[in-house]
């Protein structure tokens, strides 16, 4: 082997490890993400209430996808619960603060410290009394719900039907149960929300839902295609969620809450949520004008988002990614290695768990608390660059090595003769690879809906939810045709002057 | 003049199993232009490769001006010099390739004055100058902006002589300079190989040129199988060479009988 090939790249891996620094100190965040400043709250025993006082805010979470309990309209949350939150925050002297949580990921996010507490319908089980502290506020019963013309009354009769339910509620154990005790369910399916539930019984991609009572309630005012048929016997509690450290905060709640229940205000929310009015079959708005006035302003708003994420990552992507390959192919065993270390670990795991990874194990592991848009783009532009590096090695590569001999041999550096030589000639052929790779990340970026970063696909989601109109994923797909094919037009254009010059 | 400016002394090269170069001694003067020939495979182009530190030898020492190359002495020891002294080292020593490598993403004169401005550290008007007059030399001023995609073969090596000269080196290695180009073509780049060894440059070519070694050459070197075979003034290595595989290579390259000796 040639001498040249093999130059030391020291200066690149100081470089990533600047950059990676940068890409972890916390950034603008999106969604309602406090600002505590305490590395990572909640370990200080007792400490709760105090601190909750001193800042003027109790961070409540909630998983906006379950009306009435909790929802969003015209992008605020609302239902039974966010008024809870708003009465007790009172009796706390501080203001309610609502972060919007994926059910799934609610629990981890309460542990590490995101928020105080979570007030979203959840069922007191053993197996979440083991991580956190319940003050149980109201019972609920599980329901039946499917279309009109099916009739499913009892336990025994869901035996043969596909059955929906939310994943990781009391509603999907209750049916895994009944399975058990031999009910012949057909299928159980769980979605991640309720409105997914019952989106999938309207287009026929399951018969019946098991849900608490008052969310079948609502949709089947809402819509009148649904129908409540039957219920489970037994009401199960449900509670508000508080780590088991602030035991202070629990006694506090807990007599805010009595005496919520004592001054009548519990009956009060309780009509006004539950009551008649409530749930009213919406208008039915032709497609056009819903399109106007409901989906496209929210769903533009996505498309910043989603816009923000990927040219962040993108570019994060790209600068990363240069300088994970030049380590790939450094002369040092040292540098080549962590590059491929780099590599095999970010294309070898799924973009989701490195997402859910970074959003909830980081601050338990290492302290570093990443705001939803902070770890969103971390984590893009993270895997993004494994590819991107790749590319960028494949394309170094392809050059003649006649041109670095020549480089060399007019007494220019390695690193120079890089910049000036090599790196100049890839750009042409780099350009449809990365262009692939860059549409595939536009679309990636759905993903990070799962730590409540609302970007177009999740906001098209909750309206189609919250008026059962799945229809509305087509103004997602515009958006998505609009940002890949805008950047293979740029993408074409580029290569076409690049080509005139002729490299 | 002060001892010669290249010396080579029990040079060895080999790439894993196969020795290719096996002990050459060599000494080059200041404007000498020395014509290395040989069969294919005989190890030419490693030499020149070794010459200009683009081959790590295995063995042996190359001096240039009394000081060796790719290695320093410290404690009594020869040790590898660092890499930035290894470039500098380089910029002494100018090298043309057979198959040109201009840099296709710049003009002529951008592939001339490349070096001048970033290796050297010319201002850009005195390395434009430079480059300028250096393409004028080689009679291509007039398509200086030209990218070298819309040259032709002759004219690309022309314009690599001219990237060579712009670091202005004490030697240049020509490794087959012209093996890539059709006759004619050729024919160019030997003029300007011939009036730069007019000028007194110091130059080693590897080429199967025979008629500009006879012509142009101060000394041939006649390289086989790794090692200095035989080596003299043209006219003697032509038409008097003392050993038979040279006889044998010449047959073969000039396609007519040399003159039987004496």
């Amino acid at each position: 082997m040639s001498t040249m090939a093999k130059r030391p790249l020291k200066c690149w891996s100081l470089a990533i490890g600047c950059l990676l620094l940068g890409l972890l100190l916390p950034g603008r965040s999106a969604a309602d993400e406090p600002r505590s400043e305490s590395a990572v709250p909640g370990v200080t025993p007792g400490g709760a209430l105090a601190r909750i006082q001193a800042a003027g805010v109790l961070r409540v979470a909630i998983d906006a996808t379950y009306p009435p309990m909790e929802f969003l309209e015209k992008g605020q949350p609302v239902g039974f619960d966010v008024d809870l939150a708003r009465e007790i925050a009172r009796r706390l002297g501080v203001t309610a603060q609502f972060i919007v949580m994926d059910w799934d990921g609610i629990l981890a996010g309460l542990t590490s410290g995101r928020y105080d507490i979570i007030l979203s319908s959840m069922n007191i089980t053993p197996a979440r009394q083991q991580q956190v502290d319940f003050v149980e506020y109201a019972r609920m019963s599980q329901v039946f719900v499917t279309t009109r013309g099916r009739n499913i009354r009892t336990e025994q009769e869901l035996a043969g039907h596909r059955v929906a339910v939310q994943t990781n509620t009391t509603s999907q154990r209750w049916v895994e149960q009944l399975q058990q005790r031999g009910v012949a369910v057909r299928e159980i399916r769980p979605f991640p929300g309720a409105t997914e539930c019952f989106a999938a019984v309207q287009s026929g991609q399951a018969d019946v839902i098991v849900i608490d009572e008052p969310v079948g309630r609502f949709f089947s005012r809402r819509d009148d295609s649904f129908v409540i048929t039957g219920q489970a016997l037994e009401p199960e509690p449900i509670g508000i969620a508080i780590n088991k450290q602030d035991s202070d905060l629990t006694a506090a709640i807990s007599r805010a809450f009595e005496d919520i229940q004592r001054t009548g205000q519990l009956k009060q929310l309780s009509e006004r949520w539950f009551g008649g009015e409530l749930g009213q079959a919406i208008k039915p708005q032709g497609f056009w004008s819903f399109s106007r006035e409901v989906v496209l302003p929210r769903v533009l708003q996505g498309l910043g988002v989603t816009l923000q994420l990927t040219l962040g990552s993108g570019a994060l992507g790209i600068v990363l990614g240069l300088l994970v390959a030049l380590a790939r192919i450094s002369r040092r065993r040292g540098v080549r290695g962590v590059a491929l270390a780099y590599i095999t670990l970010f294309r070898g795991t799924p973009l989701l768990l490195q997402l859910l990874f970074i959003f909830f194990a980081l601050p338990l592991l290492a302290g570093v608390r990443l705001g939803p848009m902070a770890a969103g783009l971390t984590a893009l532009s993270l895997n993004a660059a494994a590819y991107i590096a790749e590319i960028f090695r494949a394309a170094i590569e392809s050059i003649d090595k006649g041109q670095m001999e020549a480089a060399r041999a007019l007494g220019m550096s390695h690193d120079l003769a890089m910049r000036r030589v090599i790196l100049p000639q890839t750009f042409r052929r780099l350009i449809p690879p990365l262009v692939n790779e860059l549409a595939a990340l536009s679309k990636d970026t759905s993903l990070v809906m799962v730590i409540a970063l609302p970007e177009m696909l999740y906001e098209t989601k909750q309206l189609a939810g919250t008026y059962l109109r799945p229809e509305v994923y087509a103004w997602a797909a515009v958006g998505y045709l609009i940002i890949v094919v805008t950047l293979s037009a740029l993408a074409q254009r580029l290569e076409r002057r690049l080509e005139a010059r002729g490299t | 003049m002060s001892g010669p400016i290249i010396r080579v002394e029990g040079l060895r090269k080999s790439f894993g199993e196969r020795e290719v170069l096996r002990g050459i001694d060599l000494e080059v003067a200041a404007g000498e232009v020395v014509v290395i020939i040989g069969p294919s495979g005989c190890g030419k182009s490693t030499l020149l490769r070794c010459l200009n530190s683009l081959e790590e030898p295995t063995q042996g020492c190359i001096w240039l001006r009394g000081e060796v190359l790719g290695r320093q002495e410290r404690d009594g020891r020869l040790v590898p010099r660092p890499e930035a002294e290894v470039d500098r080292q380089r910029t002494h020593i100018g090298m043309v390739f057979q198959r040109f490598n201009l840099f296709p993403h710049m003009t002529a004169l951008g592939n001339v004055i490349e070096a001048p401005l970033h290796v050297r550290g010319l201002s850009r008007p005195r390395a434009e100058e430079l480059g300028l007059r250096l393409l004028e030399r080689v009679g291509l001023l007039d398509r200086k902006d030209e990218y070298p995609a819309r040259l032709s073969g002759g004219q690309q090596q022309r314009v690599a002589i001219a990237r060579a000269l712009a670091m202005e080196p004490e030697v240049m290695l020509f490794d087959e300079a012209t093996s890539a180009l059709d006759p004619e073509l050729a024919d160019e780049v030997l003029q300007v190989m011939q009036s730069l060894a007019r000028e007194g440059m110091t130059m080693l070519v590897v080429t199967h040129e025979m008629a500009f070694a006879r012509e142009v050459a101060h000394r041939v070197v006649v390289l086989d199988a790794g090692t200095v075979l035989e080596q003299g003034p043209p006219s003697v290595i032509f038409s008097q060479p003392s050993q038979p595989r040279t006889r044998e290579f010449l047959r073969k390259v000039l396609h007519v009988r040399p003159e039987a000796p004496g």
